[in-house]
């Protein structure tokens, strides 16, 4: 009997040690990351400039970003079939409003600058992900709010593209801003995610 | 709130977990087994990509009865070639210690495989499309195998250091051999992982295959545990 006693406290004991040295790994975040958080945890305000806005919304979720000490917030939902993101900072002030769409969206003149862009710049881009975006500087909050959930086709809005491209550091995604004319603004740069984990069993 | 939130997700995944165990073990004809392994990736080239793997399955469950043996050991290597963004081809050779463990034969698997993945929003999808050639003294068996996966972290939309995520993957296979029926499979696998600094990621999950069921019905039910090392 004793040996076997013996040998399930031995289990007892790795299993302790294992989940420690998992918790201990999880306790060392980094400074920058996002988090899906509760509707009470966002600042006052910011559903006070949504309210009407997000009634008839679905998918309704709230996000925070933080970025060493810098922290802004996001609000995202689904409404008349447009995927809809409003960002904040960490005081509850509107930054911007952005919805997914698609290339026929974009006034031909427009679009045609964009791509001739990407394909001056770029080796073989291909478009991911475009969104029209509002800027809160642009305007009052209600007037931004307004304008960017009645899709207006305004000189002040912004497109923002997520393309792929491969060069000399292989494939990479980067994140682009032109204005409504197609003018190139911004670049940057995104992240690679790993995959490998999925890849191989 | 955000707790009561992750709080909830784990409960249906334990849920999940549960009701498969439970129906798993009304059956006859199980064997249960033990599985981890340890993966190391890395960059030869920004587009060619190395993978060493070392994996060993333990017996758990066999015939009814409990217990914990080596049935056989796993040397991996995949050589993996990303022809798009979203794309890539791999050759892989695994070899396969057996004889010494439970008297089994060794064997020697060649490997080709053609992934896709899309990431519409938050959840990435993956099409695997594999051909295998299984080759031991006695027989080579090809096998043809297709995998649809699915995984997204649980914090959030993006997976930072220190959160969670879910892997889920379903496939189906069909091996072949000369003199022989076609032997059909279908495997069910459901991942926890937590990405534990950016090069690393553990992993705990269960599969359950469901063995040559036109034939000889056989249940095998798994319990994985992957570290995996991306340089």
């Amino acid at each position: 009997m004793k040996p076997v006693v013996l040998d399930i406290m031995k289990y007892k004991i790795l299993i302790v040690f294992f989940l420690v040295s998992i918790v201990a790994s999880l306790a060392q975040t980094k400074q920058e990351r996002e988090l899906r958080i509760a509707e009470d945890e966002l600042p006052e305000n910011v559903l006070q400039h949504l309210k009407d806005y997000i009634t008839s919304a679905k998918r309704l979720r709230f996000y925070k970003e933080q970025d060493g000490t810098k922290s802004s917030y996001e609000v995202k939902f689904k409404k008349d079939k447009l995927h809809y993101s409003v960002e904040f900072d960490e005081n509850g002030t509107l930054e911007d409003v952005e919805f997914i769409i698609k290339p026929t969206d974009i006034p031909e003149d427009t679009y045609l600058s964009i791509t001739a862009y990407l394909n001056k710049t770029f080796k073989k881009p291909r478009v991911k992900k475009i969104q029209q975006q509002y800027l809160a500087k642009d305007g009052t909050h209600k007037n931004v709010l307004k304008n960017a959930f009645q899709n207006l086709l305004i000189q002040q809005l912004n497109y923002e593209l997520i393309i792929s491209s491969k060069d000399d550091s292989g494939f990479n995604e980067y994140e682009l801003t032109f204005n409504a004319e197609g003018k190139h603004l911004l670049t940057r740069k995104a992240v690679k995610s790993k995959y490998d984990h999925v890849l191989y069993p | 709130m955000t707790m009561c939130f992750t709080h909830k997700q784990s409960q249906w995944t334990l849920l999940f977990f549960f009701a498969a165990l439970t129906s798993i073990f009304a059956q006859e004809n199980l064997t249960g087994y033990w599985q981890p392994s340890m993966a190391i990736n890395y960059k030869v080239t920004e587009t060619y990509t190395h993978n060493f793997s070392l994996q060993n399955r333990n017996y758990t469950f066999d015939d009814e009865a409990l217990g914990l043996s080596i049935r056989h050991l796993d040397f991996v290597h995949f050589s993996n070639l990303q022809v798009r963004d979203d794309q890539s081809m791999a050759f892989g050779i695994l070899y396969r210690i057996r004889e010494t463990f439970d008297g089994g034969a060794n064997e020697v698997r060649l490997i080709q495989q053609y992934n896709f993945q899309v990431k519409p929003n938050v959840i990435r999808f993956g099409h695997r499309l594999r051909t295998e050639q299984r080759i031991t003294k006695a027989i080579t068996t090809h096998r043809f195998r297709y995998r649809f996966s699915l995984d997204f972290p649980l914090q959030g939309e993006q997976l930072d250091v220190g959160e969670p995520y879910i892997v889920g993957n379903f496939e189906n296979l069909l091996s072949v051999a000369k003199e022989t029926s076609p032997q059909y499979d279908t495997r069910l696998t459901l991942n926890l992982g937590w990405k534990l600094s950016d090069t690393t990621k553990f992993q705990i999950g269960t599969e359950y295959r469901i063995e040559d069921y036109a034939q000889n019905l056989q249940h095998v039910l798994f319990l994985l545990s992957t570290f995996n090392i991306s340089l």
